[in-house]
């Protein structure tokens, strides 16, 4: 939830946005990379991230050899955020690099709720020339890379315009393996000119994408985000017009809600229902290869997301002030998803 | 094929269930168990909202229930551990603990008597029926017999597959989550993963019945055109040029003298990515 609440609650925010751009260099880590930092000089860094962070995902500032200078995991309001930033600048003009030494500041709640300092690690660190970066995945060979856009509608069918929040707007990414690209051109094959399902492992991966809110309310994420999910209904069909083209269709409905071990770890309480009417288009490379060469779907129908009912019910406290467990998402209402194989932006072709 | 007959051998070890069920759960539905059907049975907006308002309001006096019983059993250790125990000192102890006990319980039955007293009789009939279904599936001997029927159709299953040419992979990873769940006692997960392993299995063999094909489709190009409409380019959260790579940000720092500013998440940090 943290990275969906601070995205939308301070990298969101104009004011916010104009000072970073200013006066600082942004870089977003990955929280996984932090707790089991790579070799290298890059690791040796990550290590000390590790060492002073207070909990896996937060805020933190560094000077230009790498010291630890603030972390902050919420603020106190919006305006507290912008101090925390000119805090950050002031000690950096004091410290910019490892002439002087500068103990590592961990505020839970800036300004107010502040843990205690942490000493940095001694000495400079000498960058390499040339390095590989460990801080994007790959995708794996042959896997499909599609992109998923989803819309909240209003009354009149048309999309909410307020693409700040994700329970209104999402973005995502997902990749379809080269087996299930496999699987799909051989039931597309055995059924000759029949309709087919599917393939269950293809159906749920794409059901599995279309959903509005962040990481922990994906509907059948199951065990892995504590999920429970209490309906999974896929039926999604094809049939192949022409030699290399499917056309796709059906349905799903599908629910789930906190397990008790979502539950148990950080109290939280959700609800996600949605139901959707598919319709989409799928073609294949015209050699023997049975690689996807182009998917557009689109996915109609209701959903119902619920977030924290009861937290963050005090007026007067900012979204900021409590950005681990997110504001409260009350939606219901129709939606929109759009699904495409991404093309490469350089040669306009299929990525895969 | 080494490592599915392991697989399969520890699976069948694991496949032992113990535990013994509340006879009074017979009686009342858990929240869960309603969200869980709340469709099914039509629960409305205004029902969930106060059950939902139920199970909070439990929720948070059962913490401090929970450790008022904690307390009261961390003294009467410290109690019991004098080497001259003192009788009265310990049966004044012992009446905390059952009375922290008493009020931890009357706390859960209260929640569990408001909920099912928010269902009407029709619902909370179906949901006792499903309840009562639920209850026969968690039956330890039921949940064994049911398991090991499982295990051993997957077995055949692979076993068809590897005759056939085929190397299931993919079930062979998958089923190595099976042992460890039962392990830790997670049953319905352990057999959500024989079933999601059986679907693979019997992907090319289902013979649903097909729905009726819609008697017009889209064009590709209409359903790309479709997709695009739909995404905005002008976002407040893509305006910041995060860099992904430490090094790159450090290297810009002392070239521009700025600090930097790292935004620490879970999963993938780009631009066009749920978080």
């Amino acid at each position: 939830m943290f990275a969906g609440a601070a995205r939308e609650a301070v990298f969101s925010n104009p004011d916010v946005i104009a000072r970073i751009e200013r006066n600082f260099i942004p870089v977003a880590l990955k929280a996984g990379k932090v707790q089991s930092p790579p070799t290298g000089v890059e690791g040796k860094l990550y290590q000390e991230l590790k060492r002073t962070q207070l909990v896996p995902q937060g805020i933190c500032t560094m000077n230009s050899s790498g010291k630890v200078l603030s972390w902050a995991v919420m603020f106190e309001n919006n305006k507290s955020v912008l101090g925390f930033l000119d805090h950050v600048i002031s000690r950096y003009q004091a410290t910019p690099d490892a002439a002087k030494s500068v103990t590592a500041e961990r505020f839970m709640r800036y300004p107010a709720h502040k843990l205690d300092d942490m000493a940095n690690r001694e000495g400079e660190l000498e960058l390499p020339q040339t390095h590989d970066c460990p801080g994007d995945l790959p995708s794996p060979e042959g896997a499909l890379l599609t992109k998923v856009v989803g819309r909240a509608l209003d009354t009149e069918g048309q999309p909410i315009s307020n693409a700040r929040i994700q329970d209104n707007y999402i973005e995502d990414r997902f990749d379809i393996p080269r087996s299930m690209q496999n699987a799909l051109k051989e039931a597309a094959f055995t059924a000759g000119d029949r309709a087919f399902p599917v393939p269950k492992s293809l159906a749920r991966l794409l059901v599995q994408n279309a959903y509005l809110g962040m990481l922990d309310v994906m509907p059948i994420g199951d065990g892995r985000i504590n999920a429970e999910t209490t309906k999974a209904d896929m039926a999604l069909w094809a049939k192949r017009i022409g030699e290399t083209r499917l056309q796709l269709w059906g349905t799903s409905d599908v629910s789930a809600f906190q397990d008790e071990n979502g539950k148990r770890s950080d109290d939280r309480l959700w609800e996600h229902d949605i139901s959707l009417q598919w319709h989409g288009a799928i073609e294949f490379n015209e050699d023997d290869t049975s690689a996807i060469q182009s998917l557009a779907i689109i996915a109609e129908g209701n959903e119902r997301l619920l977030w924290n009912r009861g937290s963050s019910n005090d007026k007067n406290t900012q979204d900021v002030a409590d950005l681990p467990a997110g504001r409260r998402i009350d939606f219901k209402g129709s939606v929109r998803y759009g699904m495409q194989s991404a093309t490469n932006e350089a040669s306009g072709e299929i990525e895969h | 094929m080494k490592t599915m007959r392991l697989f399969l051998l520890l699976a069948s070890v694991a496949v032992c269930a113990n535990g013994q069920q509340d006879p009074l759960s017979q009686h009342l539905v858990p929240p869960q168990v309603i969200m869980q059907k709340a469709a099914d049975v039509g629960l409305t907006d205004e029902q969930r909202d106060a059950i939902r308002d139920a199970v909070e309001n439990s929720h948070q006096q059962s913490s401090e229930k929970q450790m008022t019983l904690q307390a009261a059993v961390e003294t009467l250790g410290e109690i019991l551990q004098e080497y001259k125990i003192e009788e009265p000192k310990a049966i004044e102890g012992l009446d905390s603990v059952v009375d922290a006990e008493r009020a931890v319980k009357q706390l859960h039955l209260q929640m569990l008597v408001q909920v099912n007293n928010i269902l009407t009789e029709s619902q909370r009939n179906a949901l006792r029926k499903f309840h009562a279904i639920q209850r026969e599936k968690r039956d330890p001997k039921a949940l064994e017999k049911r398991l090991t029927a499982k295990v051993k159709q997957v077995q055949k299953g692979v076993q068809a597959k590897s005759q056939a040419g085929e190397q299931p992979i993919e079930i062979v990873e998958l089923m190595q989550k099976f042992p460890k769940l039962m392990e830790l006692g997670k049953h319905d997960e352990a057999e959500a993963v024989l079933d999601k392993a059986l679907e693979l299995l019997g992907e090319e063999e289902a013979e649903e019945e097909a729905p009726e094909t819609p008697t017009s489709f889209k064009s590709t190009e209409e359903l790309k055109s479709e997709v695009a409409a739909l995404r905005v380019e002008e976002v407040a959260w893509r305006k910041i040029q995060w860099k992904t790579c430490l090094l790159d940000g450090l290297k810009a720092s002392q070239e521009e003298k700025k600090p930097i500013i790292l935004w620490v998440f879970i999963d993938r940090p780009v631009d066009d990515k749920r978080c």
